[in-house]
């Protein structure tokens, strides 16, 4: 009862704060949106430059990106040092020489791949081209041997490599998948840790500021219930992030989501419940809001790194040590395999499980600092 | 109602009080004297039971403190106002009366009879922000009494507040004492000492029974004279 009297009280308080509803609201919205379409601009569209190449090459390098050719090696290099080109592709003694410009990496490594399937591609044809000269010229030979000899003779058919392109299936997600999608369930997780880290913190911090905290502690409240109060009042607020973000994010920006809503709901209110139990113990080792501001650079930006936006399978041990040290890593890696791989319960308890451990390690560390406040 | 022996209280190296010897009974309205920052404040905050007295025992109705036993016969005001500044003073009450255990008719009557005697119900839809000093200090006194504790511990109530309406709180405390309530009250003014039944004075970290209003007087010519002579005490 009292858990709700306190729930209540937060919630009519944060209720009352129209600009801090609007930015818990909104803001993810507006920057995930944000992210979406810088994501999705970045385009891997190159052009090649070529100076003299054999027709075939150049009619299958045109067919798979942008070309244009150059009468001479110096205008080439013109255009590649100017950034219109991509890569200057010149043939020296019939083998190519392939120049790549290497200062934008994604187009780099795009300009590589179109080049290398264009080589495939003829070496491909050069064999086809060669493998039916060898039969002609087979089928030349039985004929003499025919009207000579009267005599049939069996040659083998020559060998035909390969030429079939592999059958590739996707076990989770679509080809036309994107980076967005994978980032986007783990910056659902880092929103809802930021801003329940923040409003939590802060709300704590003033009612330690302000004495309504020690009033409050001076009724026959528990300790434990002004805690938990919090956490049933922010729950409110995290069901209705995450209902907005999902609605967002699915319809609108269309985003993989192949899991359980409920899971994912309960998952969040998981992260949340982290995020405030650690913003309410920074907050009692802060005199002021702005202190409690600073501990941001250091506790929550770094998760963001650890959140499944980069792959940190070569970092070194101590970056791994740290990884594992972060709640977010596994917040992240729960949201991620429920909406990309349609994970259930069974899939992520590892990841329920630790968010559960840090979270009753920062309640009781809680408790303890609410001790100084009323040691009963 | 209280009985405290042998209570030291100590702040890292600074020892605030020592040694303090007292008991209040039932009925009776006490005021707390004593020079800024000589401990009245830390005294009160043991007796709710805010923090673990360093050495000696404190009783209150019966229970050793600190306890949460003992907390919702406890009407408690503040010396800084303490409230929720985004809420009304309707939302606070609310909340502090539902803290104390008080029920939905109950929590309602008395809700209006403490903004009735506060005279606040014209404002009681206001956020508090909006308030000012002597309105907060009002809305406190509400809240101390919403549960209607059988003791109140007042850390200084009548500050801020217009001549009239102390008139009005010190009546209403008599009232309350009437009824069996005992009040301890911390006090700087002199004309709120010598309506009180009997004077705790704090000096040097030490407290004396100073007895009856007169007796003080008696003692150190005035009341004030009691603050300013502190070699003779
Ligand atoms: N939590 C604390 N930590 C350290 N020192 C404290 C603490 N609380 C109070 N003190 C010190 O104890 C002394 C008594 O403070 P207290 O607030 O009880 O004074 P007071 O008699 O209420 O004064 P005033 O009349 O100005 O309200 C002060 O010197 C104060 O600095
Ligand atoms: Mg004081």
């Amino acid at each position: 009862m009292q858990i709700l009297t306190v729930a209540e009280r937060v919630i009519s308080q944060i209720f009352r704060d129209k600009r801090t509803i609007a930015m818990m609201f909104l803001a993810p919205l507006f920057v995930l949106f944000l992210l979406s379409t810088i994501l999705g601009s970045s385009s891997d569209d190159v052009t090649i430059g070529t100076v003299d190449v054999p027709s075939a090459f150049a009619d299958t390098l045109a067919s798979k990106t942008e070309t244009q050719s150059f009468k001479t090696e110096a205008e080439g290099m013109d255009a590649i040092n100017d950034q219109r080109i991509e890569a200057l592709i010149t043939y020296q003694n019939g083998q190519p020489e392939i120049l790549i410009e290497g200062g934008d990496v994604s187009k780099n490594a795009a300009a590589l791949q179109v080049i290398q399937e264009t080589l495939i591609t003829i070496q491909g044809q050069q064999a086809t081209a060669t493998n039916t000269k060898l039969s002609e010229t087979v089928k030349q030979l039985q004929q003499r041997l025919t009207e000579l000899t009267n005599q049939t003779f069996d040659a083998p058919s020559p060998v035909v490599p390969p030429t079939a392109k592999p059958d590739i299936q996707f076990l989770y997600g679509s080809p036309d998948a994107e980076l967005f999608d994978q980032i986007a369930p783990a910056l659902m997780g880092f929103f809802i840790f930021l801003f329940v880290f923040i409003i939590a913190g802060v709300s704590f911090l003033r009612e330690r500021s302000s004495g309504t905290l020690e009033r409050t502690l001076a009724t026959p409240l528990k300790r434990s219930s002004i805690v938990f109060g919090y956490f049933v009042g922010f729950f409110l607020f995290v069901t209705i992030q995450t209902i907005l973000i999902q609605l967002f994010i699915v319809n609108v920006l269309n985003v993989t989501q192949e899991g359980n809503y409920f899971l994912l709901l309960f998952v969040n209110l998981l992260t949340a419940s982290v995020a405030l139990s650690l913003g309410l113990l920074l907050s009692s080792f802060s005199r002021t809001e702005f202190q409690l501001i600073q501990f941001i650079p250091l506790a929550i930006v770094p998760q963001i790194f650890f959140s499944g936006l980069f792959d940190l399978t070569d970092a070194p041990t101590w970056v791994e040590v740290i990884n594992r040290l972060m709640p977010l890593t596994y917040a992240a890696d729960a949201l991620q395999n429920i909406m990309i791989r349609g994970a259930g319960f069974t899939d992520i308890w590892i990841d329920l499980i630790v968010l559960t451990g840090f979270m009753t390690l920062f309640v009781l560390l809680n408790m303890r600092a609410l001790k100084k406040q009323r040691p009963v | 109602m209280i009985d405290v022996t042998h209570y030291s209280q100590t702040f890292g190296k600074r020892t605030v009080l020592s040694d303090v010897q007292f008991s209040i009974g039932q009925g009776e309205i006490v005021g707390l004297i004593g020079p800024s920052g000589s401990g009245k404040t830390t005294l009160i905050k043991s007796l709710i039971g805010l923090q673990q007295p360093t050495t000696g025992t404190i009783m209150v109705l019966g229970t050793k403190q600190p306890s949460l036993a003992q907390a919702e016969n406890i009407g408690y005001m503040a010396q800084s106002d303490a409230l929720y500044e985004d809420l009304t003073a309707r939302g606070n009450l609310r909340y502090f009366g539902k803290l104390y255990g008080l029920k939905k008719a109950r929590l309602r009557a008395r809700i209006e009879t403490v903004l009735e005697f506060v005279d606040l119900k014209k404002d009681a839809d206001r956020p508090i922000h909006q308030f000012s000093g002597g309105m907060k200090r009002r809305l406190s006194l509400a809240i101390a009494l919403i549960h209607e504790p059988s003791l109140l511990l007042l850390d200084e109530p009548t500050v801020g507040i217009d001549p009239a309406l102390k008139k009005t709180f010190w009546h209403e405390f008599e009232q309350l004492r009437q009824s069996g309530v005992t009040v301890l009250v911390t006090t700087h003014v002199m004309d709120e000492a010598e309506r009180c039944d009997r004077l705790l004075l704090i000096q040097h970290g030490r407290l004396i029974e100073a007895g009856t209003p007169d007796d003080l007087i008696q003692r150190f010519g005035s009341i004030d004279e009691a603050f300013i002579q502190k070699e003779r005490v």
